[in-house]
């Protein structure tokens, strides 16, 4: 074969890693996140809805282009613990003391704590898999609701407006996890108006043998997902991220799916002249 | 390429494919595996009957899922309920879920799909260990019993309906069904007579020529159990997530270690055929 001929075969690979990294570069650069203001550069939304309907948001501030979903929860202080369900990542067991003691996070009967996703503003979805392989952007939200399992399953209070106002109100919280708080816990307003105010509950260490993530967690809403080196090298990606920068793993997985196809293409045309 | 490197190769394609449910290293493992049997395939294997199959296999797969997990957000169609079993509503949750099942199926057929393909049915029984070389071989031989029977199944039929033969009821196929197992029976013994006859089982399985063992096949073996283990290492740590699309359809979340793990499964893609 010449050099002519082999170069342009090498050049199928090269050019399906290019289109790769290309299509990964289109898909990245399509959403940009609303809140942009204080000292992080991104700011999540957590709303709880408690069993008898008290609401918390929480506007939770971090460095970087996402944050994990138990990030977020871990970052605003509430106490929280979680059991493991294998790929389907951590479901959440109990928040804020609710339920006070439990025999498993998802009972086939009885209430469990439901997750949502809303993101860069939209509506509430219900969430896919468990918190700890959840990930969120500027601007999107994370949502917690107790559900009864009976009756109707409506979503959480909308998480509209929480970050802007308590990002209009100045706060102490130097370390950028503004808060909002609980309408029926006598610690603030309604979420929509969000108070800079610290959430109502206090950590404490949960009485279930699972996994207690929450007690390990900082007193109050205070960390940023940055400052947390246990997830520094967590590294996934999910493939239909909202971020505003380009990801590296979405742009890993483009060139080698690309490099894979333009290989295929080379040894179907190597073939076909062997034979 | 030696096929104890080949079976090494095929044994850490199968255990990424299946231990995952993330559709994305699925998807790279069978890319792989196809850049194998193109780059590697023996003359006149053409995959095309296989593709075919695991086409057919993958397609049984997303069907299954789609009619009979009425599961998700997106409804595409409802079927009246009164259809036992796939009555109600078929999703589009399901439908990916049923996609990225078949893929998985595909990849792990594709995975093991070189042995046969790469290597020669000898080739195969020769890299046994030494313990297992006897069993191979018998149950190889018996194997080749399949298709001759079923050969010898059609030439007793036509021999019978040259005769007048033919199959009204089911009492008429003792006919052609007891000719069939005499013949199987004597083509076993026959077998049995020529392995004894060539010492099969008096010693230690001698060979005709030894398969080399070359510095390509310890790093393709190498490469391929470490990236392996590195794969199991990461999903069981959770590090790479698997998939699952129930109840709202997302997208599945990409881990680079374990994408360049699967893709390391190409290397033995990169070096073609002598």
């Amino acid at each position: 074969m010449s050099a002519a001929r082999l170069g342009r075969l090498l050049a199928i690979p090269l050019l399906g890693a290019v289109l790769g990294l290309g299509g990964g570069a289109v898909h990245l650069a399509t959403a940009a996140a609303p809140c942009a203001a204080s000292t992080y550069t991104g700011h999540v939304t957590l709303v709880v809805e408690h069993g008898g309907g008290r609401v918390i948001g929480l506007c939770i501030g971090f460095d970087g282009s996402s944050i994990g979903g138990e990030e977020v929860l871990q970052a605003s202080g509430l106490e929280y613990a979680t059991g493991g369900y294998g790929s389907l990542g951590e479901a959440v067991c109990q928040i804020d003391d609710e339920p006070a003691a439990y025999s498993s996070c998802l009972p086939s009967s009885g209430p469990y704590w439901a997750v949502f996703v809303a993101r860069a503003g939209g509506a509430w979805e219900d969430a896919a898999s468990g918190i700890s392989t959840l990930t969120f952007a500027s601007g999107d939200a994370e949502g917690f609701r107790y559900d009864p399992q009976d009756g109707p399953d409506p979503p959480p209070a909308s998480p509209a407006g929480i970050c802007a106002a308590a990002l209009a109100t100045p706060t102490s919280d130097a370390t950028g996890a503004g808060s909002g708080s609980g309408s029926g816990g006598g610690a603030g307003s309604e979420p929509a108006t969000g108070s800079a105010t610290e959430p109502a509950s206090t950590p404490v260490a949960p009485s279930s043998a699972m996994s207690q993530a929450g007690a390990t967690g900082p007193p109050s809403g205070a960390i940023a997902a940055g400052d947390d080196p246990q997830r520094a090298g967590a590294g996934t990606t999910p493939l239909a991220t909202t971020g505003s920068e380009l990801s590296p793993p979405l742009l890993v997985l483009a060139a080698v799916i690309g490099v894979l196809a333009g290989l295929l293409v080379v040894q179907l045309v190597l073939r076909r002249r062997r034979t | 390429m030696s096929t104890r490197a080949l079976a090494a190769w095929s044994a850490s394609g199968l255990v990424i494919a299946l231990s995952t449910s993330n559709p994305i290293y699925r998807a790279v493992v069978l890319l792989c595996a196809l850049n194998l049997l193109l780059a590697r395939g023996r003359r006149g294997s053409g995959p095309r009957l296989l593709l075919a199959g695991i086409g057919i296999a993958a397609l049984v797969a997303t069907l299954v899922t789609l009619l009979l997990s009425h599961t998700g957000a997106h409804v595409l169609l409802r079927l009246p309920g009164a259809i036992p079993a796939i009555g109600g509503p078929l999703t589009l949750e399901a439908l990916v879920f049923g996609l990225s099942t078949g893929l998985g199926i595909a990849a792990a057929m594709l995975a093991v799909a070189p042995l046969t393909l790469v290597s020669q049915p000898d080739e195969l029984v020769d890299a046994l260990p030494p313990a297992l070389a006897r069993t191979g071989a018998a149950i190889g031989a018996a194997l080749n019993l399949i298709p001759g029977t079923v050969r010898s199944a059609a030439e007793i039929r036509d021999a019978q309906r040259m005769r007048g033969w033919r199959a009204r009821r089911v009492v008429d196929w003792p006919a052609v069904a007891v000719p069939v197992v005499l013949t199987a029976i004597e083509g076993s013994l026959t077998l049995a007579e020529a392995m004894e006859s060539r010492a099969y089982g008096a010693a230690v399985r001698t060979h005709f020529g030894v398969e080399a063992w070359t510095g390509f096949d310890t790093l393709v073996s190498a490469t391929a159990l470490l990236a392996a283990a590195a794969f199991l290492g990461l999903t069981l740590s959770g590090a790479a997530p698997g998939w699952f699309p129930f109840p709202g359809l997302t997208a599945p979340a990409v881990s680079v270690p374990a994408v360049l793990c699967c893709a390391l499964l190409v290397l033995p893609s990169l070096r073609m055929r002598p």
